[in-house]
């Protein structure tokens, strides 16, 4: 008895799938094979479940901010020679403050306290910094690979890369809230989050959204938009409005949802999948030259997003 | 949606295929990494800050976007990401270099918190994905659909927990990530069939898991 070969699993189109990167035809085809596979179906199933708890929250400009933070404050590594030459000439210095003073015979008390500040800046204070912002009962970080001490350079620094990493003048680091809030892209509003009744809305609009429930969903984000326009909440929510709305047919309405986030956020966490939304929906609507230049956008600023692959899989927006 | 599938051969895979020449080309971020890893603290910080939001991402999905340590578990690998970069070659995109460590990091801190074993009989779900306000949902009806919606949510994490670490990873960047089998290749640092078979095995045990427990099996059959 020979036992029938069943087609394979198609992998990648249920790992695009679940980005959000195929269309219907494509869609249709998944389905069609999810029909006949249980393993893709549980798979799938999987897919759906980890998706309801990914949305991007308000609060995660604070959360980005703190890891990276506690990272540099905790593994210091990378900085290590750079910091250990700054500490020797410092101890250095010291200790020609010291022998000169001590020469002259004058307030060796002081000396000593200035050398003591010079050796240890830019080192215990970033440590305390990272270490305050761990939460308590934190665990030290699993051991990915061994960090090296790297080499010491002084070669001249590259100049940073094209969008979309954020400018260096907003580093985690930086005391204003507003300074990094822009540099994550999330507008312009203060605090970090907004009021109370925005995000009892944008939580309200998540279930629903999160337990299927896309009209009330739909409700309740355009909603918090229209009293909250400037909140990150309702910035946030564009993009998850532009999805549901995508989703029912609306594409004009969706285009308008993908438009306004990208423009109230135009180097926000999301903006890669607002750009590769807004490319599908042109094309839907037959703005093939829009679609392109949306499509070209996302290339240029994010040459590794999965968004990417399938364009250049279905040959879209290839230059002539 | 699972009655009348039974256990079926799946092929195997085909001729071992050397990966294509990595992604460093067209990555944005390689150049970030190159520093950080020469000691620029500048790039790092801007590193750490571009590639957050992405593993975020990824941890939220692992563990939960309400579970108590998802911002203890992202500094966890932030920290991991600095640690390995001194090792990072290159062969996938720093995005998906950080999606993996993401992963690995939170499928950690589910299994130091001991597992569970999974049997969905008065399993009642932890609801960690339910909005911080929505108490007032205790008496919306449509709380049921809620409650069923986060049960599934843990009982597939649940199942997860259960696989190899390998598999899981897979497994996470796959469905939860949305990486391609090559991409998950290059981010594991494993032949594009070694990534497929796991996958495969993956897939397969979920299924069985699924399979073994009648109440499993009826709680993701029934969910919308």
């Amino acid at each position: 008895m020979t036992i029938p070969k069943a087609p394979p699993c198609p992998d990648d189109r249920l790992a695009l799938a679940a980005r959000g990167a195929i269309d219907a035809a494509e869609w249709e085809t998944l389905r069609t094979h999810l029909d006949t596979c249980t393993d893709c179906t549980v798979a799938w199933i999987a897919a759906r479940a980890f998706d309801g708890s990914a949305g991007a929250e308000p609060a995660d400009e604070r959360l980005v901010r703190g890891a990276a933070r506690a990272a540099l404050a905790t593994v210091g590594a990378s900085s290590r020679p750079r910091r250990a030459l700054r500490s020797a000439a410092a101890a250095a210095a010291a200790v020609i403050l010291l022998a000169t003073a001590a020469s002259a015979g004058v307030f060796i008390g002081r000396r000593s306290q200035r050398a003591e500040v010079a050796v240890d800046h830019g080192t215990t204070a970033a440590r305390d910094e990272g270490r305050d912002r761990r939460v308590p009962g934190s665990r030290p970080a699993p051991a990915i690979a061994p960090a090296p001490a790297p080499a010491a350079t002084d070669a001249p620094v590259a100049p940073l890369p094209s969008a979309p990493s954020p400018p260096v003048a907003s580093l985690p680091s930086a005391p204003s809230p507003r300074s990094s809030r822009a540099a994550l892209g999330v507008g312009p509003p203060d605090g970090a989050v907004g009021p109370s009744r925005a995000r009892a809305l944008f939580a309200r609009a998540t279930a629903a959204r999160q337990a299927g429930r896309v009209s009330e969903a739909i409700a309740l984000f355009q909603r918090l938009d229209a009293e909250w326009p400037q909140t990150p909440e309702a910035i946030v929510s564009r993009v998850s409005l532009g999805d549901l709305l995508a989703a029912r047919g609306d594409a004009p309405g969706a285009l308008a949802s993908f438009d306004a986030y990208l423009g109230a956020a135009p180097t926000g966490p999301l903006v890669p999948e607002a750009l590769a939304a807004r490319a599908r929906l042109l094309s839907r609507l037959g703005r093939t030259e829009e679609a392109r230049r949306s499509w070209d956008e996302l290339d240029r600023r994010f040459p590794d997003s999965p968004y990417l692959s399938r364009r250049h899989a279905r040959g879209e927006g290839a230059l002539p | 949606m699972f009655k009348g599938h039974k256990l079926r051969v799946v092929p195997g895979g085909g001729a071992k295929l050397p990966l294509p020449p990595g992604p460093a080309e067209g990555d944005d971020l390689v150049s970030l990494a190159r520093r950080c890893a020469e000691g620029d603290e500048r790039a790092a910080t801007t590193l750490l800050t571009a590639l957050g939001p992405v593993m975020l991402q990824v941890v939220r999905r692992v563990l939960g976007a309400r579970h108590p340590d998802v911002e203890d578990t992202l500094q966890e690998a932030a920290v991991s990401l600095m640690r390995a970069l001194s090792t990072f070659r290159g062969d996938s995109s720093t995005r998906h270099f950080a999606r993996r460590i993401a992963a690995r990091a939170a499928i950690d801190v589910r299994r130091r918190q001991g597992r569970v074993p999974v049997h969905v009989s008065g399993f009642d779900g932890d609801d960690d994905d339910r909005p911080a306000d929505s108490a007032d949902e205790e008496r919306d009806p449509r709380r049921a659909d809620w409650a069923l919606v986060a049960r599934r949510r843990e009982l597939i994490r649940r199942l997860v927990d259960e696989l190899p670490v390998p598999q899981a990873e897979a497994l996470v960047l796959h469905c939860a990530a949305g990486m391609t089998v090559e991409e998950v290749a290059r981010a594991t640092g494993v032949p594009l069939e070694t990534a497929r078979s796991r996958l495969r095995l993956a897939k397969a045990a979920l299924r069985e898991r699924v399979e073994r427990d009648p109440a499993t099996f009826d709680l993701l059959e029934e969910l919308p």
